[in-house]
Protein backbone atom coordinates (compact mmCIF):
# COMPACT_ATOMS: atom_id res chain seq x y z
CA UNK A 1 0.00 0.00 0.00
CA UNK A 2 1.18 3.44 -1.20
CA UNK A 3 0.07 7.31 -0.04
CA UNK A 4 1.02 10.10 -2.38
CA UNK A 5 2.05 12.98 -0.33
CA UNK A 6 3.14 16.66 -2.18
CA UNK A 7 6.43 17.61 -1.00
CA UNK A 8 4.74 21.03 0.32
CA UNK A 9 1.88 19.01 2.14
CA UNK A 10 5.40 17.95 4.32
CA UNK A 11 6.75 21.42 4.38
CA UNK A 12 3.09 22.97 5.74
CA UNK A 13 3.09 20.38 8.61
CA UNK A 14 6.70 20.65 9.58
CA UNK A 15 5.69 25.05 9.68
CA UNK A 16 3.01 24.24 11.52
CA UNK A 17 5.03 21.83 14.07
CA UNK A 18 7.80 24.65 14.53
CA UNK A 19 4.65 27.39 15.01
CA UNK A 20 3.29 24.95 17.76
CA UNK A 21 7.10 24.68 19.63
CA UNK A 22 6.96 28.60 19.81
CA UNK A 23 6.84 30.21 22.90
CA UNK A 24 5.99 33.94 23.89
CA UNK A 25 8.66 36.20 24.17
CA UNK A 26 9.48 36.77 28.00
CA UNK A 27 7.37 38.89 29.44
CA UNK A 28 7.19 40.54 32.77
CA UNK A 29 7.82 38.01 35.46
CA UNK A 30 6.50 37.07 39.09
CA UNK A 31 9.28 37.88 41.40
CA UNK A 32 8.12 36.42 45.16
CA UNK A 33 9.89 36.31 48.14
CA UNK A 34 9.05 35.88 52.20
CA UNK A 35 10.09 37.96 54.63
CA UNK A 36 10.20 36.87 59.00
CA UNK A 37 9.68 40.75 59.78
CA UNK A 38 6.65 42.94 61.79
CA UNK A 39 5.87 39.63 64.24
CA UNK A 40 4.50 38.11 61.13
CA UNK A 41 4.96 36.22 57.72
CA UNK A 42 5.80 38.33 54.58
CA UNK A 43 4.94 37.29 51.42
CA UNK A 44 5.66 40.15 48.36
CA UNK A 45 4.65 39.20 44.83
CA UNK A 46 6.14 41.76 41.90
CA UNK A 47 5.51 41.59 38.70
CA UNK A 48 8.78 42.46 36.74
CA UNK A 49 10.83 42.41 33.57
CA UNK A 50 13.53 43.59 36.22
CA UNK A 51 14.29 41.45 39.13
CA UNK A 52 17.25 43.28 40.42
CA UNK A 53 14.27 46.41 40.64
CA UNK A 54 12.69 43.95 42.55
CA UNK A 55 15.64 42.93 44.74
CA UNK A 56 15.90 46.27 45.71
CA UNK A 57 12.95 47.47 46.18
CA UNK A 58 12.14 44.05 48.78
CA UNK A 59 15.35 44.62 50.82
CA UNK A 60 14.06 48.65 51.27
CA UNK A 61 10.79 47.02 52.32
CA UNK A 62 12.09 44.54 54.77
CA UNK A 63 14.76 47.59 56.39
CA UNK A 64 11.49 49.34 56.45
CA UNK A 65 9.06 46.95 58.34
CA UNK A 66 12.11 46.24 60.60
CA UNK A 67 11.99 49.62 61.17
CA UNK A 68 8.78 50.39 61.97
CA UNK A 69 8.38 47.10 63.98
CA UNK A 70 10.86 48.14 66.35
CA UNK A 71 9.85 52.12 66.50
CA UNK A 72 5.74 50.99 67.21
CA UNK A 73 6.70 48.16 69.16
CA UNK A 74 4.86 48.83 72.61
CA UNK A 75 7.82 47.87 74.46
CA UNK A 76 10.50 46.89 72.89
CA UNK A 77 12.71 49.75 73.17
CA UNK A 78 12.15 51.85 69.92
CA UNK A 79 10.26 55.31 69.92
CA UNK A 80 6.54 54.00 71.28
CA UNK A 81 8.27 51.77 74.27
CA UNK A 82 9.77 55.10 75.16
CA UNK A 83 6.69 56.82 74.66
CA UNK A 84 4.57 54.50 76.77
CA UNK A 85 6.89 54.97 79.73
CA UNK A 86 6.81 58.67 80.14
CA UNK A 87 2.77 59.03 79.36
CA UNK A 88 1.62 57.90 82.94
CA UNK A 89 3.22 60.69 83.69
CA UNK A 90 0.93 63.04 82.59
CA UNK A 91 3.04 65.32 81.04
CA UNK A 92 3.86 66.77 77.50
CA UNK A 93 6.38 64.29 76.06
CA UNK A 94 8.27 64.64 72.80
CA UNK A 95 7.73 62.65 69.68
CA UNK A 96 8.40 62.29 65.45
CA UNK A 97 5.96 63.36 63.61
CA UNK A 98 5.74 60.00 62.12
CA UNK A 99 3.91 58.97 65.87
CA UNK A 100 2.44 62.35 66.13
CA UNK A 101 0.73 61.58 62.81
CA UNK A 102 0.06 57.40 63.83
CA UNK A 103 -1.35 58.65 66.85
CA UNK A 104 -4.18 61.25 65.12
CA UNK A 105 -4.88 58.90 62.55
CA UNK A 106 -5.89 56.44 65.25
CA UNK A 107 -7.86 59.05 67.38
CA UNK A 108 -9.85 60.04 64.64
CA UNK A 109 -10.99 55.79 63.99
CA UNK A 110 -11.44 55.09 67.56
CA UNK A 111 -13.65 57.94 67.83
CA UNK A 112 -15.48 56.83 65.00
CA UNK A 113 -15.80 53.04 66.22
CA UNK A 114 -17.22 54.09 69.21
CA UNK A 115 -14.40 53.03 71.37
CA UNK A 116 -14.36 49.72 69.93
CA UNK A 117 -11.26 50.64 67.80
CA UNK A 118 -9.14 51.38 71.09
CA UNK A 119 -4.71 51.76 71.02
CA UNK A 120 -5.19 53.41 74.50
CA UNK A 121 -5.37 49.12 76.07
CA UNK A 122 -2.21 48.21 75.78
CA UNK A 123 -1.89 47.27 79.59
CA UNK A 124 -5.05 44.94 78.73
CA UNK A 125 -2.72 43.32 75.94
CA UNK A 126 0.41 43.41 78.07
CA UNK A 127 -1.73 41.25 80.59
CA UNK A 128 -2.81 38.82 78.21
CA UNK A 129 0.37 38.65 76.88
CA UNK A 130 -0.62 38.66 73.00
CA UNK A 131 2.11 41.66 73.04
CA UNK A 132 4.60 37.88 73.27
CA UNK A 133 3.70 36.38 70.36
CA UNK A 134 7.14 36.52 68.80
CA UNK A 135 8.83 35.55 72.13
CA UNK A 136 8.97 32.07 73.14
CA UNK A 137 10.54 32.53 76.72
CA UNK A 138 6.55 33.30 78.68
CA UNK A 139 4.34 30.34 79.53
CA UNK A 140 0.81 31.69 78.71
CA UNK A 141 -1.57 32.19 82.03
CA UNK A 142 -4.93 33.63 82.16
CA UNK A 143 -4.90 37.17 84.10
CA UNK A 144 -6.92 37.31 86.73
CA UNK A 145 -10.41 38.87 86.62
CA UNK A 146 -9.92 41.60 89.16
CA UNK A 147 -6.48 42.84 87.06
CA UNK A 148 -8.65 42.73 83.88
CA UNK A 149 -11.11 44.89 85.56
CA UNK A 150 -9.24 47.43 87.48
CA UNK A 151 -7.48 48.47 84.51
CA UNK A 152 -11.27 48.65 82.08
CA UNK A 153 -12.56 50.56 85.50
CA UNK A 154 -9.86 53.17 84.58
CA UNK A 155 -11.26 53.81 80.81
CA UNK A 156 -8.25 54.05 79.06
CA UNK A 157 -8.86 55.47 75.73
CA UNK A 158 -7.15 57.72 72.93
CA UNK A 159 -9.36 60.75 73.71
CA UNK A 160 -7.35 60.86 76.89
CA UNK A 161 -4.61 61.65 74.44
CA UNK A 162 -3.39 65.35 73.25
CA UNK A 163 -1.42 65.62 70.45
CA UNK A 164 -0.19 69.16 69.54
CA UNK A 165 3.17 71.21 68.01
CA UNK A 166 5.39 73.40 69.88
CA UNK A 167 6.32 76.91 68.48
CA UNK A 168 9.65 75.13 67.18
CA UNK A 169 7.05 72.91 64.61
CA UNK A 170 7.75 69.99 67.32
CA UNK A 171 5.31 67.20 68.21
CA UNK A 172 4.11 66.24 71.45
CA UNK A 173 1.66 63.67 73.17
CA UNK A 174 0.13 64.52 76.43
CA UNK A 175 -1.77 61.90 78.07
CA UNK A 176 -4.65 63.20 81.19
CA UNK A 177 -5.28 59.23 82.05
CA UNK A 178 -1.96 57.16 83.71
CA UNK A 179 -4.11 53.98 82.83
CA UNK A 180 -2.95 54.77 79.19
CA UNK A 181 -0.46 52.66 77.33
CA UNK A 182 -0.44 52.60 73.82
CA UNK A 183 -0.45 49.49 71.33
CA UNK A 184 -1.24 49.83 67.95
CA UNK A 185 -1.39 45.69 67.21
CA UNK A 186 -5.09 46.70 64.95
CA UNK A 187 -3.26 49.32 62.97
CA UNK A 188 0.16 49.42 62.48
CA UNK A 189 0.08 46.49 59.79
CA UNK A 190 -2.45 48.49 58.11
CA UNK A 191 -0.11 51.55 58.04
CA UNK A 192 2.99 50.38 57.52
CA UNK A 193 1.48 48.00 54.11
CA UNK A 194 0.65 52.13 52.83
CA UNK A 195 4.02 52.56 53.50
CA UNK A 196 5.48 49.80 51.52
CA UNK A 197 3.29 50.68 48.60
CA UNK A 198 4.68 53.97 48.71
CA UNK A 199 8.65 52.26 48.68
CA UNK A 200 7.29 50.19 45.51
CA UNK A 201 5.98 53.42 43.33
CA UNK A 202 9.09 54.89 44.26
CA UNK A 203 11.07 51.83 42.50
CA UNK A 204 8.90 52.21 39.91
CA UNK A 205 7.21 48.93 40.31
CA UNK A 206 3.52 49.01 39.50
CA UNK A 207 1.90 45.55 40.25
CA UNK A 208 2.42 44.39 43.27
CA UNK A 209 0.88 42.29 46.47
CA UNK A 210 1.95 42.77 49.78
CA UNK A 211 0.80 39.82 51.94
CA UNK A 212 1.48 40.53 55.45
CA UNK A 213 0.21 37.18 57.30
CA UNK A 214 -2.72 37.31 55.44
CA UNK A 215 -3.83 41.29 56.03
CA UNK A 216 -2.71 42.36 52.48
CA UNK A 217 -2.82 45.13 49.52
CA UNK A 218 -2.14 45.47 46.00
CA UNK A 219 -1.20 47.91 43.50
CA UNK A 220 -1.84 47.44 39.51
CA UNK A 221 -2.62 44.15 38.51
CA UNK A 222 -0.72 40.50 37.75
CA UNK A 223 -0.20 40.14 33.66
CA UNK A 224 -3.28 42.58 32.97
CA UNK A 225 -5.42 40.18 35.39
CA UNK A 226 -6.68 41.82 38.52
CA UNK A 227 -5.05 40.34 41.49
CA UNK A 228 -7.19 37.27 42.74
CA UNK A 229 -7.55 36.07 46.52
CA UNK A 230 -8.87 33.24 48.06
CA UNK A 231 -10.11 34.30 51.82
CA UNK A 232 -9.52 31.30 54.13
CA UNK A 233 -12.33 29.34 55.30
CA UNK A 234 -12.52 29.85 59.89
CA UNK A 235 -14.32 26.30 59.55
CA UNK A 236 -11.20 24.60 58.01
CA UNK A 237 -9.05 25.81 61.29
CA UNK A 238 -10.89 23.37 63.48
CA UNK A 239 -12.35 20.87 60.66
CA UNK A 240 -10.23 20.28 57.79
CA UNK A 241 -12.71 18.24 56.04
CA UNK A 242 -14.09 21.78 55.63
CA UNK A 243 -13.41 23.29 52.57
CA UNK A 244 -10.45 25.61 53.28
CA UNK A 245 -11.19 28.51 50.82
CA UNK A 246 -14.27 30.22 51.84
CA UNK A 247 -14.70 33.34 48.86
CA UNK A 248 -12.73 34.56 46.11
CA UNK A 249 -12.50 38.01 45.05
CA UNK A 250 -10.77 39.85 42.72
CA UNK A 251 -9.30 43.19 43.89
CA UNK A 252 -8.66 46.53 41.68
CA UNK A 253 -5.31 48.38 42.38
CA UNK A 254 -4.98 49.89 45.48
CA UNK A 255 -7.47 48.02 46.87
CA UNK A 256 -6.47 45.93 50.72
CA UNK A 257 -8.30 43.17 52.22
CA UNK A 258 -7.86 42.49 56.41
CA UNK A 259 -9.10 40.29 58.70
CA UNK A 260 -9.55 39.78 62.44
CA UNK A 261 -10.28 36.36 63.62
CA UNK A 262 -10.27 34.40 66.49
CA UNK A 263 -9.28 30.96 64.77
CA UNK A 264 -5.15 30.70 64.74
CA UNK A 265 -3.80 33.40 67.23
CA UNK A 266 -4.88 32.23 70.17
CA UNK A 267 -3.58 30.38 73.61
CA UNK A 268 -5.88 27.21 75.54
CA UNK A 269 -6.52 27.66 79.33
CA UNK A 270 -8.65 25.37 81.33
CA UNK A 271 -9.81 23.95 77.74
CA UNK A 272 -11.29 27.19 76.78
CA UNK A 273 -10.01 29.19 73.64
CA UNK A 274 -8.54 33.09 74.65
CA UNK A 275 -8.36 34.69 71.53
CA UNK A 276 -6.47 38.25 70.55
CA UNK A 277 -8.72 40.41 70.05
CA UNK A 278 -9.51 42.56 73.37
CA UNK A 279 -12.90 44.06 73.95
CA UNK A 280 -12.14 46.90 75.76
CA UNK A 281 -15.63 47.30 77.37
CA UNK A 282 -14.81 44.21 79.95
CA UNK A 283 -11.18 43.54 78.78
CA UNK A 284 -11.96 40.11 77.48
CA UNK A 285 -11.32 38.56 74.05
CA UNK A 286 -14.54 39.22 72.31
CA UNK A 287 -17.45 36.88 71.82
CA UNK A 288 -20.48 35.91 69.16
CA UNK A 289 -17.78 36.54 65.97
CA UNK A 290 -15.15 34.43 64.57
CA UNK A 291 -14.47 36.77 61.54
CA UNK A 292 -14.24 39.93 59.77
CA UNK A 293 -12.73 40.72 56.52
CA UNK A 294 -12.91 44.21 55.21
CA UNK A 295 -11.94 46.13 51.67
CA UNK A 296 -11.28 49.26 51.87
CA UNK A 297 -8.33 51.59 49.79
CA UNK A 298 -7.11 52.65 53.02
CA UNK A 299 -4.90 49.55 54.73
CA UNK A 300 -4.91 51.26 58.12
CA UNK A 301 -8.83 51.92 57.96
CA UNK A 302 -9.54 48.65 57.09
CA UNK A 303 -7.03 47.28 59.56
CA UNK A 304 -8.64 49.28 62.33
CA UNK A 305 -12.35 48.49 61.07
CA UNK A 306 -11.43 44.74 61.18
CA UNK A 307 -10.70 44.85 64.90
CA UNK A 308 -13.57 47.39 66.15
CA UNK A 309 -16.22 45.24 63.74
CA UNK A 310 -15.76 41.99 65.22
CA UNK A 311 -16.11 43.70 68.62
CA UNK A 312 -19.42 45.30 67.47
CA UNK A 313 -20.69 42.01 66.65
CA UNK A 314 -23.50 41.25 63.73
CA UNK A 315 -26.11 43.86 65.14
CA UNK A 316 -23.96 46.70 64.90
CA UNK A 317 -21.50 46.03 62.81
CA UNK A 318 -23.27 48.51 59.32
CA UNK A 319 -23.44 50.82 61.91
CA UNK A 320 -20.11 51.22 62.94
CA UNK A 321 -19.01 50.08 59.05
CA UNK A 322 -20.54 53.52 58.34
CA UNK A 323 -19.19 55.71 60.81
CA UNK A 324 -15.68 54.18 59.78
CA UNK A 325 -16.25 55.08 55.95
CA UNK A 326 -16.10 51.22 55.28
CA UNK A 327 -18.68 49.97 52.94
CA UNK A 328 -17.05 46.28 52.02
CA UNK A 329 -17.65 43.93 55.13
CA UNK A 330 -17.78 39.85 55.71
CA UNK A 331 -18.77 38.71 58.79
CA UNK A 332 -18.72 34.95 59.87
CA UNK A 333 -20.38 34.94 63.34
CA UNK A 334 -19.62 31.93 66.08
CA UNK A 335 -22.56 29.77 64.18
CA UNK A 336 -20.76 29.91 60.86
CA UNK A 337 -23.70 31.97 59.36
CA UNK A 338 -22.33 34.76 56.89
CA UNK A 339 -22.91 38.36 56.88
CA UNK A 340 -22.20 40.61 54.30
CA UNK A 341 -22.30 44.39 53.15
CA UNK A 342 -24.41 44.98 50.04
CA UNK A 343 -21.35 45.98 48.49
CA UNK A 344 -19.26 43.62 49.65
CA UNK A 345 -21.83 40.92 48.40
CA UNK A 346 -21.44 41.94 44.84
CA UNK A 347 -17.96 41.29 44.81
CA UNK A 348 -17.49 38.38 46.69
CA UNK A 349 -17.81 34.49 45.06
CA UNK A 350 -18.87 32.98 47.88
CA UNK A 351 -17.55 28.92 47.45
CA UNK A 352 -19.35 26.95 50.56
CA UNK A 353 -22.92 26.21 51.47
CA UNK A 354 -22.99 28.52 54.80
CA UNK A 355 -26.51 30.18 55.46
CA UNK A 356 -25.63 33.69 54.25
CA UNK A 357 -27.39 37.07 54.91
CA UNK A 358 -26.87 40.51 53.74
CA UNK A 359 -27.16 43.48 55.95
CA UNK A 360 -29.71 46.05 54.99
CA UNK A 361 -28.30 49.22 54.31
CA UNK A 362 -30.69 50.92 56.51
CA UNK A 363 -29.64 49.24 60.00
CA UNK B 1 9.71 5.85 2.36
CA UNK B 2 10.84 6.52 -0.80
CA UNK B 3 10.89 9.75 -3.15
CA UNK B 4 10.66 8.72 -6.77
CA UNK B 5 13.05 11.21 -8.85
CA UNK B 6 11.62 14.06 -10.35
CA UNK B 7 7.78 12.37 -9.63
CA UNK B 8 7.10 15.07 -7.15
CA UNK B 9 5.08 13.03 -4.72
CA UNK B 10 6.43 10.97 -1.80
CA UNK B 11 5.24 7.38 -1.60
CA UNK B 12 4.50 6.08 1.95
CA UNK B 13 4.06 2.34 2.95
CA UNK B 14 2.35 0.61 5.89
CA UNK B 15 4.96 0.78 8.28
CA UNK B 16 5.20 4.76 7.80
CA UNK B 17 1.73 5.12 8.32
CA UNK B 18 1.63 3.27 11.30
CA UNK B 19 4.92 5.07 12.26
CA UNK B 20 3.01 8.52 11.66
CA UNK B 21 -0.31 7.20 13.49
CA UNK B 22 2.25 7.07 16.54
CA UNK B 23 4.02 9.84 16.41
CA UNK B 24 0.57 12.27 15.86
CA UNK B 25 -1.30 10.24 18.82
CA UNK B 26 1.96 10.50 21.21
CA UNK B 27 1.82 14.61 20.27
CA UNK B 28 -2.00 14.39 21.35
CA UNK B 29 -1.38 12.48 24.59
CA UNK B 30 1.46 14.95 25.57
CA UNK B 31 -0.51 17.85 24.75
CA UNK B 32 -2.93 16.59 27.20
CA UNK B 33 -0.93 15.33 30.38
CA UNK B 34 1.99 18.13 29.76
CA UNK B 35 -1.41 21.27 30.24
CA UNK B 36 -3.21 19.31 32.33
CA UNK B 37 -2.00 16.48 34.03
CA UNK B 38 -1.33 18.58 37.17
CA UNK B 39 -4.61 18.91 38.78
CA UNK B 40 -4.59 22.78 38.04
CA UNK B 41 -5.54 24.52 41.58
CA UNK B 42 -4.13 21.06 43.67
CA UNK B 43 -1.00 21.33 45.96
CA UNK B 44 2.48 19.43 44.59
CA UNK B 45 5.11 21.52 46.27
CA UNK B 46 6.25 22.58 50.15
CA UNK B 47 8.41 25.08 50.24
CA UNK B 48 10.25 25.20 53.79
CA UNK B 49 12.06 28.73 54.31
CA UNK B 50 14.37 28.71 57.32
CA UNK B 51 15.40 32.32 59.05
CA UNK B 52 16.97 34.43 55.71
CA UNK B 53 18.26 31.31 53.55
CA UNK B 54 16.97 30.87 50.47
CA UNK B 55 13.66 28.36 50.29
CA UNK B 56 13.98 24.75 49.73
CA UNK B 57 10.97 22.90 47.44
CA UNK B 58 9.99 19.45 48.63
CA UNK B 59 7.77 17.29 46.42
CA UNK B 60 4.29 16.45 48.45
CA UNK B 61 4.16 13.15 46.29
CA UNK B 62 6.30 11.44 48.97
CA UNK B 63 5.36 10.72 52.57
CA UNK B 64 7.91 11.79 54.47
CA UNK B 65 9.32 13.21 58.01
CA UNK B 66 11.92 16.46 57.26
CA UNK B 67 13.58 17.83 60.55
CA UNK B 68 15.12 21.67 60.39
CA UNK B 69 17.11 23.34 62.96
CA UNK B 70 15.88 26.96 63.22
CA UNK B 71 16.84 29.75 65.70
CA UNK B 72 15.77 28.22 69.08
CA UNK B 73 15.35 24.07 68.15
CA UNK B 74 14.20 21.69 65.80
CA UNK B 75 10.74 21.92 63.94
CA UNK B 76 9.25 18.56 62.64
CA UNK B 77 7.65 18.77 59.43
CA UNK B 78 5.16 15.69 58.30
CA UNK B 79 4.35 15.87 54.42
CA UNK B 80 1.41 12.94 54.26
CA UNK B 81 -0.79 12.02 51.24
CA UNK B 82 -0.48 15.94 49.83
CA UNK B 83 -0.30 18.38 52.82
CA UNK B 84 1.91 18.92 54.92
CA UNK B 85 2.13 20.24 58.65
CA UNK B 86 4.14 20.89 61.54
CA UNK B 87 4.18 18.18 63.99
CA UNK B 88 6.41 19.49 66.52
CA UNK B 89 8.20 22.80 67.12
CA UNK B 90 10.49 24.02 70.08
CA UNK B 91 8.09 26.90 70.41
CA UNK B 92 5.84 27.42 73.31
CA UNK B 93 2.96 28.91 72.15
CA UNK B 94 2.31 25.96 69.22
CA UNK B 95 0.62 28.45 66.83
CA UNK B 96 2.41 26.10 64.06
CA UNK B 97 1.10 23.00 65.74
CA UNK B 98 -2.53 24.59 66.06
CA UNK B 99 -2.67 25.34 62.61
CA UNK B 100 -3.18 22.01 61.65
CA UNK B 101 -2.59 20.46 58.19
CA UNK B 102 -1.76 23.06 55.29
CA UNK B 103 -3.74 21.56 52.10
CA UNK B 104 -4.08 24.28 49.23
CA UNK B 105 -1.66 26.30 47.07
CA UNK B 106 -1.08 29.53 48.84
CA UNK B 107 -1.47 27.83 52.70
CA UNK B 108 1.59 29.09 54.99
CA UNK B 109 1.88 28.86 58.45
CA UNK B 110 5.34 29.44 60.06
CA UNK B 111 6.87 29.34 63.41
CA UNK B 112 7.89 32.54 63.78
CA UNK B 113 9.67 31.71 67.03
CA UNK B 114 12.04 28.87 65.04
CA UNK B 115 11.77 31.77 62.01
CA UNK B 116 10.80 28.45 59.74
CA UNK B 117 7.93 29.01 57.70
CA UNK B 118 5.79 26.29 55.48
CA UNK B 119 3.86 26.97 52.07
CA UNK B 120 2.35 25.26 49.66
CA UNK B 121 2.51 25.22 46.10
CA UNK B 122 0.56 24.69 43.55
CA UNK B 123 1.33 24.04 39.41
CA UNK B 124 -1.24 26.67 38.76
CA UNK B 125 -2.74 28.33 41.99
CA UNK B 126 -6.42 29.46 41.67
CA UNK B 127 -5.32 32.51 43.67
CA UNK B 128 -2.47 35.00 43.70
CA UNK B 129 -2.80 34.52 47.85
CA UNK B 130 -4.97 33.64 50.56
CA UNK B 131 -6.26 36.36 53.04
CA UNK B 132 -7.17 35.73 57.07
CA UNK B 133 -5.70 34.93 60.21
CA UNK B 134 -2.28 32.81 60.04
Amino acid sequence: MAIKIHPGQLLFVSLLTLLVSCQPAPGPQLYQQQLFAFGTLIDISIVTRNSQQAQDAISEISSEFDRLHLQWHPWKGGELAQVNQQLALLKPVAISNELAELIKQSQTLSQQSEGLFNPAIGQLIRLWQFDQLENDNFQFHLPSPKAIQSIVDRKPEMANLKVFKNTANKSFVQSDNPAVILDFGAFAKGVAIEKMLTILKAHHIDNALINAGGDLKVTGSKNQQPWRIGIKNPQNAQDPSQPAILAAIQLNSGEALFTSGDYERFFIANGRHYHHIIDPRNGYPGQGVRAVTILDTDAGRADAAATAIFLAGPEKAMNIARKMGVTHLLLIDSDNHIYLSPAMAKRLELLTENSTSIFSTHD
Amino acid sequence: MTNAPGSGTIHFKGTDIIIILLAVLLCVWLYFSLWFGQAIGKADTLIVQIDDQSPTEYSLKNDRLLKFNGRIGTSLIEIKQGKARFIHSSCRNQFCVFHGWLTTPGDTTACLPNRISITLKGYASEYDALAGER
